[in-house]
């Protein structure tokens, strides 16, 4: 490219902006028409769900399935009347397990991140080794327990877990986040002759909230949409004690109502998908903060 | 004055003097703080330990018992190593269909893996930048996650539905109105597992949020440096974005990897697919158990499930010395 000094300095000083400013909206246009592009194909079945909850029947199960609904019929989400018992039993279980793993899994990481103590090292060695274990092992013989127990068929059979140490990813990700607390704050109570316990309690709890947080919003996303669990400690129960994805699961595969009429089932669907984004929506702040906090940087 | 007395962290103090005395002194091997505070330490742990002898050990051991056995859920009359040869023995129907569920698995788990990775981090790469309202589309992308899994198996169903009579899906509708044929997505054998791959594309959100923030842990001031030296948006990304991120992208290597082979929330909405393609691993041991009422079997299964996820993941360890840790 031949330089032709035909404008001054000055004048080649605005062009150049100008230049820069013309690549920059392109850039900017071309940049944020893929971002759109993208989201369409990635949003489809978001979509496709809500248009379908509010569609007809006749038009959600005619010959053909079109996008854009013409019809307007919220009354679609009177399904959820049917399920209100199983809701109660999902919020249940949700419940107690978003409040007891979190703390199972603050008193089981204070030892590691706060204390030398012996046996450490095999302790940690052992948690460490139940992330390898496939969950198709554990729950043929825990389904054995549960029926021996007596437990199969009960809710109970859901939450029991949760008294019990948490996970061991959770578990993990509490261990990092203490590791970040400085510890002249448990020297200082030391020296004041506070025991571990009150440490723990007084000290070290009221600053894991932010972590404590993640691993709750987390376990109840996780346990909203759990499905194997319940289809293999439930199923045995009468409908009353099951989850909403039981409920629906059986629904689904012992009549031909739902996946005829796939309006309502879609209603149903969005009805089951709200906690979750609802939660994200309030949350996410936290949670990203969540996954940067127990990130691999130590 | 300490002088005769050396200290040990962990173990207290031991005298210098007494080691060197003719006689034996006896001295305790840990201090008494250290045996006090490891008390302490584990009265926290014993909730954790409970739940490993109860909810891990033992059922490790019962599935292992369980799997030389024809236990049926109510008695066992045989032992012996019968379950793991008609496993192996592919001629047998059972060892068909484990033989069939593990090759669905696998190509299922290494395409995920290889279109999950790169996609997301293609993906994330172009979401890394500032531009006005680029948190709301970050929440868009990852909106679909949020929908529970085997739900949004009904909803790929009703969108990727063949049918060659009758009510047929989204796409084929649109297919067909401009002209074009049907495709078979979900009910023919050899497009199954590639549609199945497809829709994980909406799930891309979550290894995408992970990703950005480790791109924002990388210092801008390496690429400040970069681009002083004259590195363009390429060289800067093979030489600087791509190995600070290695450890992220190993973990949900690992992690994608260890799910996986346990894929089962695909039973729910799909069944188990046209001519048994999706018969996953998970999904036969179910079956095996609690449709067939073989636990023997289905144990039998589970353990070299379990096998081949360790063994898989130490191979991803020794592997991975392209990971880059950093400063550490």
């Amino acid at each position: 490219m031949t330089t032709k000094l035909l404008y001054n300095s000055n004048e080649q000083l605005l062009l150049s902006a100008r230049r820069k400013a013309r690549k920059t909206a392109v850039d900017y246009i071309v940049k944020y028409s893929v971002a759109v592009l993208l989201l369409c194909i990635v949003l489809l079945p978001v979509v496709f769900m809500l248009f379908q909850s509010v569609m007809t029947y006749t038009e959600s199960s005619g010959l053909e399935m079109h996008l854009f609904p013409h019809s307007f019929q919220p009354s679609n989400y009177k399904i959820i009347t049917g399920y209100l018992s199983q809701l109660g039993n999902t919020l249940l279980v949700v419940a107690i397990n978003a409040f007891f793993i979190p703390l199972t899994a603050c008193i089981t990481a204070f030892p590691f991140a706060r204390a030398k103590f012996i046996g450490k090292k095999i302790a940690f060695a052992v948690i460490l080794a139940t992330v390898m274990v496939p969950a198709s092992v554990l729950q043929i013989p825990t389904y054995t327990l549960y029926a021996t127990v007596g437990l199969t068929g009960k809710l109970a059979s859901l939450w029991i877990q949760a008294f019990f140490g948490g996970g061991a990813l959770n578990i993990f990700l509490v261990i990092q986040f203490m590791r970040t607390l400085p510890k002249e704050l448990d020297e200082a109570a030391l020296i004041d002759g506070a025991s571990l316990f009150r440490i723990f309690a007084v000290i070290i709890m009221p600053l894991v909230f932010n972590v404590f947080v993640y691993i709750c919003i987390n376990t109840v996303i996780a346990q909203w949409m759990d499905f194997q669990g319940p289809l293999m400690y439930l199923s045995s129960g009468s409908e009353k004690s099951y989850t909403l994805a039981l409920k629906f699961y059986v629904d689904y595969t012992n009549s031909t109502y739902l996946s005829d009429h796939y309006n309502e089932m879609m209603a149903m669907v969005v009805c089951m998908s709200l906690p979750p984004v609802a939660l994200f929506l309030v949350f996410q702040q936290r949670m990203i903060g969540g996954i940067k906090i127990g990130g691999l940087k130590d | 004055m300490s002088i005769g007395i050396k200290h040990n962290s962990s173990k207290g103090s031991v005298g210098v003097l007494s080691s060197s005395l003719p006689c034996k002194i006896k001295r305790r091997k840990y201090s008494k703080r250290m045996l006090r505070t490891s008390l302490q330490c584990w009265v926290f742990l014993i909730p954790v330990s409970v739940g490993m002898v109860v909810f891990a050990a033992t059922p490790i051991l019962m599935s292992l018992f369980f799997s030389f056995t024809n236990y049926n859920g109510a008695f066992i009359s045989q032992i012996g190593a019968f379950n793991f040869k008609r496993l192996f023995d592919f001629s047998s129907v059972a060892g068909e269909r484990f033989l069939n569920s593990m090759r669905v698995t696998f190509i299922y788990v290494i395409a995920n893996m290889a279109f999950c990775t790169v996609l997301s981090y293609a993906l994330a790469l172009f979401l890394h930048r500032k531009m006005k309202g680029i948190g709301v589309v970050r929440l868009l992308f990852y909106l679909p996650c949020l929908i529970p899994g085997f739900i949004s198996g009904f909803i790929y169903m009703a969108i990727f539905r063949y049918s060659a009579s009758g009510t047929t899906g989204l796409i084929n509708t649109w297919l067909l109105n401009l002209g074009l044929p049907q495709l078979t997505f979900f009910s023919a054998k050899s497009t199954a597992i590639p549609t199945l791959v497809f829709t994980s594309v909406f799930g891309l959100g979550g290894g995408m949020i992970m990703l950005l923030a480790a791109f924002s842990n990388i210092p801008p001031t390496l690429y400040e440096a970069a681009r002083l030296d004259g590195a363009g948006y390429f060289k800067q990304l093979f030489h600087i974005t791509i190995p600070l991120s290695t450890p992220i992208v190993f973990y949900n290597l690992v992690t994608s990897l260890i799910a996986g082979l346990q894929t089962f929330g695909t039973y729910a909405a799909y069944g188990t697919g046209p001519e048994e393609e999706f018969n996953f691993m998970a999904v036969e041991i179910y079956r095996m158990a609690f449709s067939y009422h073989n636990y023997g079997l289905a144990c039998a299964e589970a353990y070299l499930l379990f096998v081949i996820v360790g063994l898989l993941s130490i191979i991803m360890f020794k592997f991975s010395g392209w990971v880059h840790y950093g400063d550490d």
